[in-house]
């Protein structure tokens, strides 16, 4: 078998907007929001909830769709504003001050309103870029509790090649009702992707067997192997999450066991 | 009495027109973007500009 390179870093996140909240590791606990029984016991919750990294809003701000227009406030200003495409406060003036004097005025806009209105694209102030045939999967955070104002989109990017803002779309699907983004919450989770798991090849085949009397022997065994004995002989509580933790520090997670 | 009836209509007035009435229609001067660059799918409107 080959092995998949695991570069270090695989993905590097550099902050464009000063003081903004640095990317963190996604956490097992959902900042403290899952069940005790599944922090505890759930290995696959875990897993799923701690791959990859948190980015937050740069700065606490609203939003308010009114069915047709989208208008915007932040914390520190004083009204509501017509959202068209708006730079983080102040920033632009920050970027020029910074950037080469070729890419002056060139800032990438916090917030921009999309053809359909609806639609939001929000910089996280930061920039990412990933190691050779790396890519990022940018998604809601994994089991965080979704806000139901707004739904938000999902991505993967070739930062290897493709150098840029980390940002998302979402869709506002409350109207007349602000909806608040808090630097407190994440607003997306980053997670490493190495291009080979999702080629064409892999996605356009996959195996599947009509019937259960198609079940080959071996599935069988491992059937009974992983429910029905655990159901005979009942085993601790959290014995899978054992095994799995004791298999990744073990080596590998992809190619040891 | 005549200056708490002068209150009361502000009162009554839904969170919605609250925030209406807030609304500045002018750009703000911290936040003011050029549209010089877009990414992602607001790439679109900058190539019909172009």
């Amino acid at each position: 078998m080959t092995e998949t390179p695991r570069p270090n870093p695989a993905v590097t996140f550099h902050r464009a907007v000063p003081g903004c909240r640095a990317p963190m590791r996604a956490d097992p606990s959902v900042l403290g929001t899952l069940p005790s029984r599944g922090f505890q016991y759930c290995e696959a919750l875990r897993a799923a909830s701690s791959f990859g990294w948190y980015a937050f809003p740069p700065i606490d701000f609203s939003l308010l769709w009114d069915g047709s227009e989208v208008i915007w406030t932040y914390r520190g200003a004083q009204a509501w504003y017509p959202l068209q495409s708006a730079q983080y406060p102040g920033f632009g003036r920050y970027f020029d001050r910074l950037a080469p004097r070729r890419l002056r005025g060139f800032a990438p806009p916090f917030l921009t309103s999309t053809w359909d209105p609806s639609l939001i694209q929000v910089w996280t102030g930061l920039f990412v870029q990933s190691a050779p045939d790396w890519s990022i999967l940018v998604r809601p955070p994994a089991n965080l509790q979704r806000h139901e104002g707004y739904h938000l989109y999902e991505g993967i990017v070739e930062s290897d090649r493709w150098f840029g803002p980390l940002f998302t779309n979402l869709r506002l699907v409350k109207t007349d009702a602000p909806i608040h983004f808090s630097t407190e919450l994440p607003l997306i989770q980053v997670q490493p992707l190495h291009r080979s798991a999702y080629t064409e090849e892999v996605s356009n085949s996959f195996g599947f067997t009509a019937d259960l009397a198609g079940l080959p022997a071996e599935a069988w065994s491992r059937y009974e192997q992983n429910i029905v004995k655990p159901n005979l002989d009942p085993r601790p509580a959290g014995a899978y999450a054992a095994s799995v933790r004791r298999r990744r520090k073990s080596g590998c997670p992809v190619h040891a066991g | 009495m005549p200056r708490n009836k002068q209150k009361q209509p502000l009162a009554r007035k839904s969170a919605k027109k609250i925030i209406r009435r807030r609304v500045v229609r002018l750009l703000d001067a911290a936040t003011r973007d050029s549209g010089a660059i877009r990414f992602g799918s607001g790439c679109g409107p900058a190539i019909l500009r172009k």
